[in-house]
């Protein structure tokens, strides 16, 4: 199975070699002479130096026999276009933009290009690594619209020993599960909180700082 | 005409030449460029807003109130930001009259088709000229 990866850098590199050695056939499309010059002498991928932008290098890159197209350069507006040419000249099945403004996630979708943005996953990862201890996991989930937060109730937390019902949650705020050691309970108003058990909560990220200080 | 809120992106030689003239025609302008310098252009008959900053940002967009335009017009040097605000303006946003600059005639002619008006300078050069040239032409024949 062939991937394009049109980028460049350090990443495309780390990438390509990951997909070779699973098997994967490599075309890589990059402008910069230097990084070509490193692909060629360090991958078995067909790489090919130019401006990704013209059609003309998607036929050189083998687009017509490619199954996933990957527009990771480092502007977000190449990337659209890029990922639109893959699809409108080759119908390439799979297609994906890596974006660095995490707002263009949910813009590229509208606009029917499937999109992650790198720079989210970081702040993600950043951000629970500074949050509370408590925090056992964090994502989000539907374009960052939806947070999921694993937290563990310590024996000092306010809300330790008390009914689900006489904690005062926000509205967008929900307990989705309770995990006691092993036991998975999906908790009604009248569950009780005890310290360790370890809560799935449910928050939309404008509540979510709110909804986290009320179980710590 | 109406007056209309019109949002244009890029404020080089087309954009600032734009800018002026659909202020004097009495438009609400905004244009939006990522060096202030380039706003030199802009004539004493525009009396619209400046915004400094990258469209490629979308939060620079919506400083603009890009929900409230009537018309975007985007003619920055990139090809592709020009595409790309348009696709935005038009499916995010339903604005009614969007228009790209896009150089390249291949790309104008993909995106074209994909529903987004374009104009590309070089196709309109080239038109204007092979017309000049057959004028000239019917003209000698007919001497």
């Amino acid at each position: 199975m062939r991937i394009i990866i049109a980028g460049s850098g350090i990443t495309v590199y780390f990438l390509a070699k990951r997909f070779i050695s699973k098997g994967y056939q490599i075309s890589i499309i990059s402008p910069e002479n230097v990084d070509c010059d490193y692909y060629a002498r360090n991958l078995k991928a067909l790489i090919i130096l130019g401006n990704p932008s013209d059609p003309e290098l998607l036929l050189q890159a083998k687009a017509y026999e490619a199954e996933i197209f990957v527009g990771m350069t480092p502007k977000d507006q190449d990337n659209l276009v890029l990922c639109q040419m893959a699809h409108e000249y080759y119908q390439i099945p799979r297609i994906l933009a890596v974006v660095n403004d995490p707002d263009n996630e949910a813009v590229f979708k509208k606009i029917g290009v499937k999109a992650i943005s790198n720079s989210r996953f970081l702040i993600e990862t950043i951000e629970s690594m500074s949050a509370l201890d408590e925090i056992k996991q964090q994502i989000s989930v539907v374009e960052g619209k939806v947070m999921l937060t694993e937290l563990e109730i310590s024996p000092d937390s306010r809300v330790a020993g008390k009914k689900l019902q006489e904690i005062d949650i926000p509205y967008s705020a929900l307990v989705a599960t309770v995990l006691r050691q092993d036991e998975v309970i999906i908790p009604r108003g009248n569950t009780v909180i005890l310290p360790g058990d370890r809560i799935l909560l449910i928050s939309l990220p404008d509540n979510h700082a709110m909804a986290l200080n009320i179980f710590s | 005409m109406k007056s209309q809120y019109v949002i244009i992106v890029g404020c080089g030689i087309l954009g600032s030449a734009l800018a002026n003239t659909l202020s004097a025609l009495g438009h609400s302008i905004v244009i939006i460029d990522h060096s202030e310098d380039s706003f030199d252009e802009l004539g004493n008959e525009f009396s619209g807003f400046k915004i400094n900053g990258d469209a490629n940002e979308f939060f620079v967009l919506s400083q603009a109130k890009v929900d409230k335009a009537d018309v975007v017009l985007a003619v920055t040097d990139d090809d592709n930001l020009n595409i790309m605000l348009a696709q935005i303006c038009q499916k995010v946003y339903n604005i009614p009259n969007v228009i790209a600059r896009v150089n390249q005639p291949k790309s104008a002619e993909l995106f074209n088709k994909l529903g987004i008006k374009t104009i590309c300078p070089a196709t309109l050069a080239l038109d204007n000229l092979v017309r000049i040239l057959d004028q000239t032409q019917d003209h000698e024949g007919a001497k």
